[in-house]
C-alpha cells in the first residue's frame, strides 16, 4: 500500500461518507464512457449506473471501490461543468432496502 | 497503547468495514429501480 494510502488510514471519515455517489443535474445524452472518464480519474469504479426512466433520466449512481476516493470524487467533482451543466454530486443517503 | 494509538485502531477497523469489497446483492439492495448498469469501457483502466 502507497505511503499516501497507509498515512490516511488514520483519518477519521464522517458516516455520511460512502462509497455510492448519487449524481445529478447530467446531460440526458451522457455515455457510459464519459461517465467512466469523468469518474474514472478519482479511484477504481465498481459500478455505474445511469438513470432510464422518465424520473430517473439525468441522475446517476457510482459506486467506487475505496471510500477514499469517493470522498476525493466529491470534493473535486461537486460543480464540475459537463455541457455546461453543473454537477450535483452527493453522496447516498439511502438507506438499503433489505430488511 | 496510548489512547492516539487506540483511536487510530477503532477507526482503522471502522474504514476497513466501511471499505470491505462489494458484493453485487448489496449494490443492487443500495441502488433504486430505473437505472441500468453501464458497462466499463473496454480501455477502462482503473487506476
Amino acid at each position: 500500500m502507497s505511503s499516501a494510502a497507509a498515512s490516511r488510514r488514520n483519518v477519521r471519515l464522517p458516516p455520511e461518507v460512502n462509497r455510492v455517489l448519487y449524481v445529478r443535474n447530467l446531460p440526458f445524452n451522457i455515455t457510459g464512457d464519459e461517465m467512466y472518464g469523468i469518474f474514472g480519474k478519482y479511484g477504481a469504479i465498481r459500478q455505474i449506473r445511469l438513470g432510464e426512466t422518465k424520473a430517473t433520466k439525468g441522475t446517476a449512481f457510482v459506486v467506487y471501490e475505496d471510500i477514499f476516493d469517493a470522498k476525493n470524487a466529491v470534493d473535486h467533482l461537486s460543480g464540475f461543468n459537463v455541457a455546461n451543466r453543473y454537477l450535483i454530486v452527493l453522496y447516498n443517503q439511502r438507506r438499503e432496502r433489505k430488511s | 497503547l496510548s489512547q492516539e494509538s487506540l483511536n487510530a485502531l477503532r477507526w482503522e477497523k471502522d474504514i476497513e468495514a466501511r471499505n470491505k469489497p462489494w458484493t453485487d446483492e448489496e449494490i443492487d439492495a443500495i441502488i433504486p429501480d430505473g437505472y441500468k448498469i453501464v458497462p466499463p469501457p473496454e480501455s477502462y483502466v482503473p487506476i
